[in-house]
């Protein structure tokens, strides 16, 4: 039998800040496979490796502090646990938190699979002054004990060797695991359950002590189970009534008192087993803490950091990008040479090799932000920074993370700010957060206002118009998350109840590999999308053809084609819509062009206006033709700067928003037709307002 | 010596409360002054504070009031009943209350802060 099954499932499961991820990775290496649970945002980890000729696979249940109902992560991790029954289960426990971290164990002991226990973190417990006894705590807890680093990468191995060798010899020698004991008046309450319980099959399937403690505790899902039998009301009347007695007898909740048994065996185990035999030396998160969660000091050190990603993100990532730009070019114009066709090249070489160019183009952004916030992440201050902004954030429905994502988009790129709200762990936050993202000015919305702006301002006042629009951009965002979780998205902001781990230094390993899957995920969902709608997008500003004379200049056949093109005409047939708010079919197809992506705008507007020099930075020509232009004033500047500023979000951000945020047609309907509305609503009321005040027309 | 010592202790938290910030310390008192008569109004004793208004020291843990979600969270983090914690920093109702709690160090807004009730050591 043993030789035929080579197969091992091992369930990693611990308290959050356990370390659990980081012996995950040094027990599985590269070889991890990362993707969702159904339903849920929770990440599914599982990695394998060979072992003495066994085909080990261990799954990265998601950290938890107990296996209850209250969270995704909780749900996640019980109903792999219970469903899916792993042969063993790689309990691992935080050795300078080791009582609450055996509060968990005794939960996973009462699920009846065999438990190894693999002590992390002895370093600090060492340097708290304190030792632990191994052979004691196994002997008390019933399974065995590993201590574990992996900085000296000890442990492991053993690990390993005992998983393979249990396998091999049978489980039943650790199916002895120490239960908590509840005490008499529990015990009696459980066992009439269990009298009960015991008729019905489909519910003795289930780990019976689990059950049991489960229903007493009053746990949602174990309620549920109850629910499908035939005869539940009698079980709901003896739980009703096992808890008022419970609660009659030590004067508190059945749940209460169980929490607090659990935490005095935890306790009990922790006080024979842990000693204290020297001095703790100097805690160095003590001391950071003292800086990073001052009143004073917290907000100013928060604005620090977060400028620090945001330097080193577009510091880092700029001559990555510059030379990917250069091989895109270059590789568009090589390709360009093969293909005999006027139409496929332009199909391939505009359409295809552009789109690909825009998805890689994001990528060393998105790599290089990742890798930031993925050292603060793993380094602890996250979870501080969180805690800092928590109440500037949540007056908007926010939460305090989402001033990451925000950072990270002004000035920078949606794409990444959308794709950094993973950090949040509530979906409504996430959703609200990723949806207002979009607003800030990144840096594709820089050329349009440098245009804009250059053109009908007086150098004078230029900076302060550009600080007003970034003023604007943060009013706009925060205005609509607050509308949102007042209206759409209404609920309770979840409690903010943080545990603030230690500050350690990061692994570079397990940095690397968190950054590889973060943006491999990007890469795979939504690269594709983008290059579709790249592609899409370049067909409507492609065709149909126009026939041209041949007098003309290069650029007039280029305005000429735009004008007669799909995208051209819907700007025609839309220009009565965009009158009100005083604007022509010209800059109504550059907006469409704007889709594709929103520094395009200033491309396509100088195309239209078939002007010679298309760069549209130092477009100096555009802004000389666009100041002097009869159908522009600053009045109309403004407004489609403003319109620029809100209307829907460039096709990148809103494929990624799309895969983001669960796949929801109806939240991408919001996000483009909804903003789009939105948009011209407001520069509705600023272009009529200035008419009537006479304002700058 | 017993007296000089009281005098000290006087004027130390004299000084506490001024660098700790008058306004806020003002603040608190007339917020827990309204707020006296609220779920805890039988539990009108000197000795109970709520960890919203708790300065840093050490206290045990009277009774967690809130949902059951929330209580439930609470409990699983180490808050039962007549456990001891230290807080270790607040930073009032526009910040939120840092506690040390079975050896783990554990944020907490003044929201949640303030439904949770805790008894003063005397030491």
């Amino acid at each position: 039998m043993n030789t035929i099954k080579k197969e091992i499932t091992v369930a990693l499961v611990g308290n959050p800040n356990s370390g659990k991820s980081t012996i995950f990775n040094s027990l599985t290496g590269a070889s991890q496979d990362v993707g969702n649970y159904p339903g849920v945002t929770v990440e599914k980890k599982k990695g394998s490796k060979n072992y003495r000729g066994y085909n080990i696979n261990f799954i990265d249940l998601p950290g938890t502090y107990s296996l209850s109902a209250y969270s995704e992560d909780e749900m996640v991790a019980r109903d792999f646990l219970l469903n899916e029954k792993p042969d063993i289960i790689l309990n691992v426990i935080d050795a300078s938190n080791i009582e609450r971290n055996l509060y968990l164990f005794t939960q996973i002991t009462e699920l009846g699979i065999p438990v190894v226990i693999a002590l992390n973190m002895i370093d600090i417990l060492e340097s708290q002054g304190k030792v632990i006894d191994r052979e004691m705590l196994s002997n008390l807890l019933g399974v065995s004990v590993f201590i574990v680093s992996v900085n000296k990468e000890t442990g492991i191995i053993d690990v390993l060797d005992y998983i393979v060798d249990s396998i091999e010899e049978g489980e039943l020698k650790n199916l002895k695991a120490t239960k908590v004991d509840y005490g008499e008046n529990i015990k009696e309450e459980i066992d009439k359950l269990e009298s009960l319980i015991l008729q019905y099959p489909e519910l003795s399937k289930f780990p019976k002590s689990w059950l049991l403690i489960k229903l007493l505790d009053n746990d949602p899902l174990a309620l549920k189970l109850v629910y499908k039998t035939s005869d539940k009301i009698r079980i709901l009347r003896q739980i009703k009534k096992s808890r008022k007695h419970i609660k009659e007898h030590f004067g508190k909740k059945a749940e209460t008192e169980i929490a607090n048994r659990r935490y005095g065996f935890a306790n009990a185990v922790v006080k024979t087993v842990v000693k204290k035999v020297g001095r703790r030396k100097i805690d160095i998160t003590e001391f950071i803490d003292a800086f990073a969660l001052n009143r004073y000091l917290g907000i100013p050190i928060f604005a620090a950091v977060m400028y620090m990603i945001f330097k080193f993100t577009f510091a880092f990532s700029e001559p990555v990008i510059s030379v990917f730009e250069k091989f895109f070019k270059w590789l568009g114009g090589a390709v360009g040479s093969f293909i005999p066709g006027e139409s496929t090249r332009s199909l391939v070489v505009d359409g295809i090799i552009g789109g690909v160019g825009g998805v890689l183009g994001f990528f060393p952004l998105v790599l290089f932000m990742f890798f930031a916030i993925a050292f603060f992440e793993d380094s602890g201050y996250m979870a501080r920074a969180a805690f800092v902004m928590d109440k500037i954030m949540n007056r908007f429905g926010l939460h305090g993370k989402s001033f990451l994502p925000l950072m990270i988009s002004t000035n920078g790129c949606a794409v990444p700010g959308i794709l950094a709200t993973r950090t949040l762990d509530s979906k409504r936050e996430r959703l609200i957060t990723m949806f207002v993202v979009p607003f800030m000015v990144c840096g594709a919305k820089l050329p349009v206002s440098a245009l804009i702006i250059g053109a009908f301002f007086p150098l004078k006042y230029q900076a302060s118009i550009m600080s007003f629009i970034y003023v604007l951009s943060v009013i706009i965002a925060l205005g609509t998350a607050k509308m949102l979780s007042t209206v759409l998205l209404k609920g309770e902001t979840t409690h903010f109840v943080m545990e603030l781990p230690r500050y350690h230094m990061p692994q570079i390993k397990g940095l690397l590999l968190k950054v590889w899957e973060r943006s491999w995920l990007y890469l795979r969902k939504a690269g594709t999308v983008i290059v579709f709608i790249s592609v899409l997008i370049w067909a409507a500003f492609a065709y149909p053809k126009v026939s041209v004379e041949e007098n003309l200049t290069k650029s007039q056949k280029a305005a000429a084609q735009i004008k007669y093109s799909f995208a051209g005409r819907v700007g025609k047939i839309i220009e009565p819509l965009f009158k009100p708010i005083g604007m022509d079919a010209d800059r109504a197809i550059a907006l469409i062009s704007g889709f594709a992506a929103k520094e395009v705008i200033v491309s396509t507007l100088s195309m239209i206006y078939s002007i010679e020099e298309t760069d549209s930075y130092s477009s100096k020509s555009l802004k000389e033709k666009i100041a002097s232009d009869n159908d522009w004033s600053p009045l109309k500047g403004l407004t489609f700067l403003i319109f620029c500023l809100i209307y829907t979000p460039c096709a990148a951000s809103v494929a990624v928003f799309f895969k983001e945020g669960g796949s929801s047609y109806k939240w991408l309907a919001l996000i483009v037709i909804g903003n789009t509305v939105f948009a011209w609503i407001v520069s509705f009321i600023i272009f009529q307002a200035g008419t009537l005040l006479k304002i700058g027309i | 010596m017993k007296r000089s010592r009281k005098i000290l202790s006087h004027i130390y938290r004299h000084f506490q409360r001024h660098f700790y910030g008058h306004f806020h310390s003002h603040r608190v008192k007339s917020h827990f002054r309204t707020h006296e008569r609220g779920p805890f109004k039988s539990c009108n004793v000197n000795n109970f504070i709520r960890l919203s208004f708790a300065w840093p020291g050490v206290y045990r843990l009277i009774v967690v009031y809130c949902s059951e979600k929330l209580e439930h969270r609470l409990l699983e983090m180490g808050f039962i009943p007549g456990e001891n914690l230290t807080v270790v920093e607040n930073t009032g109702p526009k910040g939120g209350v840092t506690v040390k709690i079975k050896g783990a160090k554990v944020a907490l807004s003044s929201e949640v802060a303030y439904k949770i009730l805790l008894e003063r050591k005397n030491n």
